[in-house]
């Protein structure tokens, strides 16, 4: 039997505010934030986990993050930030990658030393390629494509 | 009187799924995702689309942003090498590149585009604030 519209779920929400819906019909109280997760080894990114900012903070080794397939991953974003001076490389399946003058690359990575700190990347896949968009630390940050 | 956990509430959710708490208590179905629209030409851009990445294809690419509102949010990124450029609604009404009052910022430098884009979100103030996002450190990246 279809409950009234009026009645509330029992899920809890954010600082506890019943959701409300707009007149954009968008749910106000469920406000954005960050799901904010540190790997200090190589990792494979989880559909389930879009829009997440990995950091690589307490890495003490180079850390490879690993982007799940185009096919699955329409819409899926991920942040990732370089908090140890140790190398970052974001990887996704070969040649499904544009970044840095390439529209056919497979990765990317903050790994020249003095550079990494600070830095990071925003990716987005439309289901057919991974969009990366470089965060560089400093304004001369050089970012290795290949 | 409290519900049994298994009823469903009415609401709509991410393309049609039932909602359904993970064993973290999140709810898997309407995780953040991002609204990825490719453009092979220019556009005007809609209020309603805030929070898309527009991703330039094909040809030159003049994003013309909507009607100043607090909180707009876009992404835009070139796939091709092509020039992509991203107007203000109004002139003087954005700031990029040490600019304070510019109408549009744009990357135009062949062989440097592809990978290369802009954030721009409008503050309270309502302008256009842009990030700039080099695909190449050396990319051009120009206002006016």
């Amino acid at each position: 039997m279809p409950l009234p519209s009026t009645r509330q779920s029992h899920m809890d929400v954010f600082h506890g505010m019943a959701p409300n819906v707009d007149d954009n019909h968008i749910i106000d109280d469920l406000a954005f934030l960050f799901n904010v997760v540190a790997k200090t080894a190589d990792y494979t990114c989880k559909v389930s986990e879009s829009g997440t900012c990995f950091t690589t903070e307490g890495a003490t080794v180079a850390v490879t993050f690993t982007l799940p397939a185009v096919a699955s991953s329409d819409n899926v974003c991920y942040w990732f930030y370089s908090a140890e001076d140790v190398a970052m490389t974001i990887a996704a399946p070969a040649n499904t990658m544009v970044a840095g003058n390439d529209a056919t690359a497979t990765s990317i990575a903050f790994d020249q030393a003095t550079q990494i700190v600070g830095a990071g990347a925003m990716v987005v896949c439309d289901g057919s390629l991974w969009y990366a968009f470089p965060i560089r630390g400093q304004g001369d940050t050089v970012i290795t494509v290949a | 009187m409290p519900l049994p956990s298994t009823i469903q509430t009415q609401m709509d959710t991410f393309l049609g799924k039932t909602a359904g708490l993970n064993d973290d208590h999140q709810i898997d179905d309407i995780a953040y995702t991002m609204r990825v629209e490719a453009k092979t030409g220019d556009y005007t851009v809609l209020a309603s689309e805030s929070g898309t990445v527009f991703v330039g294809t094909t040809a030159d690419n003049d994003f013309t942003l909507p009607t100043r509102e607090a909180g707009l949010i876009y992404w835009f990124i070139k796939a091709s090498n092509h020039e992509l450029r991203v107007t203000s609604d109004v002139t003087q009404k954005m700031t990029a590149f040490n600019d304070a009052a510019c109408a549009y910022v744009e990357f135009t430098t062949t062989a440097e585009q592809i990978g290369c884009g802009f954030m721009v979100y409008c503050d309270d103030g309502l302008f256009w604030n842009v990030s700039y996002i080099p695909g190449l450190v050396a990319a051009t990246a120009a206002s006016a």
